[in-house]
């Protein structure tokens, strides 16, 4: 049924009536015994139907080149509108992975910071006062503060160093999915 | 004859002719897959029209796109409307096109150069 659908649609052609004159004339020429009336006719007939295909053709062309035309205006566009969209999924994403990076270094600042206090100062403490509490009495507080300022320092590169991170595994991903898309 | 109705769709024009009134109304978008199979049952509309037409015809097209195969069908209806004109018949083209729509605009100066009937293009 698919079938004969199908063979009917290509039966039905734009150019069912030039093809009937194609027929006609065809079938003029395999006769025998034409007068030359006839064949004038038939000639002028013939002459008639190519002066209207010529026209079409030539109007088709025209039609069919802006067209072309048109969708390469429209790629065009559609290759700006993908770009922009690409850089706005860039910065988005950046973003994103920026927050996350924030978060985790901000968790690791954290445990640094109560790991220094639980575990590495009372040992710094112990070492101050056992080398220098008879000549610098504040050397604890100031050893304590060093710590503590070499880990707010280590802030931004632990920040860049986790962003970087994301943003490769983020990357692997994309073209991860890009290419299952393709498959 | 009866008024001929169809329903524009997404890739297919609307259709009014109205033979009482002599106006017939093409508007949209002509993308179809198969134009042959959308423009035959216009063809004979427009055959039996021809044949007991009124005194003035007026057909008015508002496309907004159209593809190769409807550029070549839409020229075999205006080619038969044209025949009128060449039968004496009072028949006026009106081909609208959108501002800035320089493409139709020049597809309708395209079709005004095949066709003897009076032909306007209108912006709008």
């Amino acid at each position: 049924m698919e079938e004969q659908t199908r063979k009917s649609r290509k039966k039905q052609n734009v150019f069912n009536e030039e093809l009937i004159t194609l027929k006609n004339s065809r079938e003029f020429l395999s006769r025998e015994n034409v007068s030359l009336d006839e064949c004038k006719d038939e000639l002028g007939s013939l002459q008639k139907s190519y002066d209207e295909l010529l026209d079409q053709s030539k109007l088709i062309t025209k039609v069919s080149d802006r067209l072309q035309k048109k969708i390469n205006r429209a790629n065009d566009e559609l290759g700006e509108k993908n770009d922009q969209l690409q850089e706005s999924l860039d910065a988005l994403t950046k973003a994103r992975v920026g927050r996350r990076a924030t978060t985790i270094t901000l968790i690791v600042v954290i445990a640094l910071f109560l790991f220094t206090e639980a575990v590495l100062e009372p040992p710094i403490e112990r070492y101050a006062v056992r080398h220098f509490s008879g000549t610098f009495a504040s050397a604890p507080l100031i050893l304590a503060l060093l710590a503590k300022g070499v880990i707010a320092l280590s802030l931004r590169p632990i920040e860049k160093i986790v962003e970087n991170y994301l943003m490769k595994k983020e990357a692997e991903r994309i073209e991860l999915e890009r290419s299952q898309e393709m498959v | 004859m009866e008024l001929l109705e169809i329903e524009g769709t997404n890739i297919t024009p609307s259709i009014k002719f109205d033979a009482e009134n002599g106006v017939l109304d093409l508007k949209g978008r002509s993308i179809p897959e198969n134009s042959l199979e959308f423009y035959q049952p216009i063809y004979n509309w427009l055959d039996s029209y021809i044949d007991s037409p009124k005194d003035k015809t007026v057909v008015n097209v508002h496309l907004d796109y159209f593809n190769t195969s409807s550029s070549k069908c839409i020229l075999d209806i205006l080619k038969r409307v044209d025949k009128l004109d060449q039968n004496g018949k009072d028949v006026l083209v009106k081909w609208y096109y959108d501002e800035n729509d320089e493409d139709m605009m020049e597809s309708g100066e395209d079709y005004m150069d095949l066709l003897e009937a009076p032909f306007e293009l209108i912006e709008i």
